[in-house]
């Protein structure tokens, strides 16, 4: 029997023809086979490797005092019920103008290129399906960087062909000729049309190696070829030359 | 074939097999949840894990095949090490390892380390990009010689349970023991959606180095 690695919710696979990223969900939180894998990663990183689920760690952080500090940006998705219940969560969205904030007063403002948030606070950074989006990239990282303390990780969730890309697709650039590419545009939590700038290919791991970072892609959905464009992105500050 | 646990539908679904890259069904049995390697080669589910995880570590074309690996590795001169029998024995996996410890050699590890604290893994400093340490033969010196022959930054890799599992507490103790030696230490479990987190895990230990 599978289990949401998530809510620990016993969960039968999709059958639906097609299925892939987003058709398999979790009946009970609604989490897609995404953030289930990127739920895998986490747990790797910030249990002792005998939890089930994100909510098991959470209990016991809670149980015990631990003090885990995470940020995650995103307005919705399935991470923020459980990580909530820390006093070391901050839930922060990058708002633009236009966009529909009624129902979002407690989230905080949070610019991946510009966090503002001192250096060495956070245990962890999530984003999911966010990099693919921000404009300039390398900028994100280096601010992800500065937040992280050391030994913090930055997990990120995205689409992957597999076999993977070796190089990195930029495919809508701003102040340039390339702006004339159509770009692909997706719907935010938010009401906003975003264009998708980039499609990862394997150079992202080498460029956060450069940075320092202890980077690797993480495909949780390997024994399921369905699941093999699900791709995680853990890199760790680790600050090693 | 389609088996039913509780209520809940048990699908088989298909797996293409990183080793002989043929395709599969795979379903877990209803009674135990027993997740299984791949039916047709033999490959076990914890040298699937220890194989995409050291691939998605060190590729840089994204092909998880094990013998495309294999030739990407030769080519850019990656160094892979191992110490124990079952891994690097296994035809599976041995393609990938440069330098594997085994037989003998591994009784004389054991030898070394009830007669003398100072195991020495015969190989020079910063010599490997990964190595591969079956868990029943890490004792801390163990340990400490990986630590000297890996680069900074390079993978320790230990699956922690075999068919039977682990106990847990023994899984947890050696990552302590990696993170006092310096290591970054964090677990692979595939096992984990299926409700058991110890199946065919793997203890991933990124070594220490300068600080930039």
């Amino acid at each position: 029997m599978m289990h949401c690695t998530i809510c620990a919710s016993p969960k039968a696979e999709s059958t639906k023809p097609g299925g892939k990223r987003e058709d398999i969900f979790c009946y009970n939180c609604s989490a897609r086979r995404r953030d289930q894998d990127q739920a895998q990663v986490i747990l790797g990183l910030i249990s002792d490797g005998t939890a089930a689920s994100l909510n098991a760690v959470v209990d016991s952080a809670l149980r015990t005092g631990r003090d885990l500090r995470i940020l995650e940006v995103a307005l919705s998705g399935p991470f923020i019920a459980v990580f909530e219940k820390l006093p070391g969560y901050i839930q922060g969205y990058r708002w633009l103008e236009g966009s529909n904030k009624s129902q979002q007063q407690a989230v905080q403002y949070c610019d991946l290129e510009k966090i503002p948030f001192a250096d060495n606070s956070f245990d962890l950074v999530l984003t999911s399906e966010v990099l693919p989006f921000v404009e300039q990239e390398n900028l994100a990282h280096q601010e992800i960087w500065r937040v992280l303390k050391p030994g913090g990780a930055h997990v990120a969730s995205f689409p992957m062909d597999w076999p993977a890309p070796a190089a990195t697709e930029e495919f809508y650039m701003q102040d340039s000729e390339a702006e004339t590419l159509s770009p692909r545009l997706f719907k935010t939590p938010d009401g906003l049309s975003l264009p998708l700038r980039r499609k990862y290919g394997m150079d992202l791991v080498a460029r956060l190696k450069n940075d320092g970072y202890f980077a690797t892609l993480r495909r949780e959905s390997f024994l399921d070829r369905e699941g093999r464009r699900n791709v995680t992105l853990m890199a760790v500050k680790a600050g090693w030359t | 074939m389609t088996t039913s646990s509780n209520d809940v539908t048990l699908v088989p679904w298909k797996t293409v097999c990183e080793f002989c890259v043929k395709e599969s069904e795979l379903a877990p049995s209803g009674d135990t949840g027993r997740l299984p390697g791949c039916p047709l080669c033999g490959a076990t589910l914890q040298d699937r894990t220890l194989v995409v995880t050291l691939i998605a570590a060190f590729s840089e074309s994204g092909d998880l095949r094990a013998a495309k690996f294999a030739d990407e590795k030769h080519t850019r001169g990656l160094k892979f090490g191992s110490i124990g029998v079952a891994f690097s024995q296994a035809k599976y996996t041995s393609a990938l390892v440069d330098y594997p410890f085994r037989g003998d050699l591994r009784d004389l590890f054991w030898r070394q380390h009830k007669s003398a604290p100072s195991l020495r893994i015969p190989l020079m400093d910063n010599l490997l990009d990964a190595l591969i340490v079956e868990a029943s033969l890490a004792p801390d010196a163990v340990l400490e010689e990986a630590r000297r022959v890996l680069r900074p930054g390079g993978v320790l890799a230990m699956p922690v349970c075999d068919d039977n599992g682990m106990p847990d507490a023994a899984r947890v103790l050696q990552a302590h023991r990696l993170q006092t030696t310096g290591f970054f230490t964090h677990f692979v479990q595939p096992g984990v959606a299926f409700g058991q987190a110890g199946r065919g895990a793997l203890l991933m230990a990124i070594a220490p180095g300068t600080a930039s």
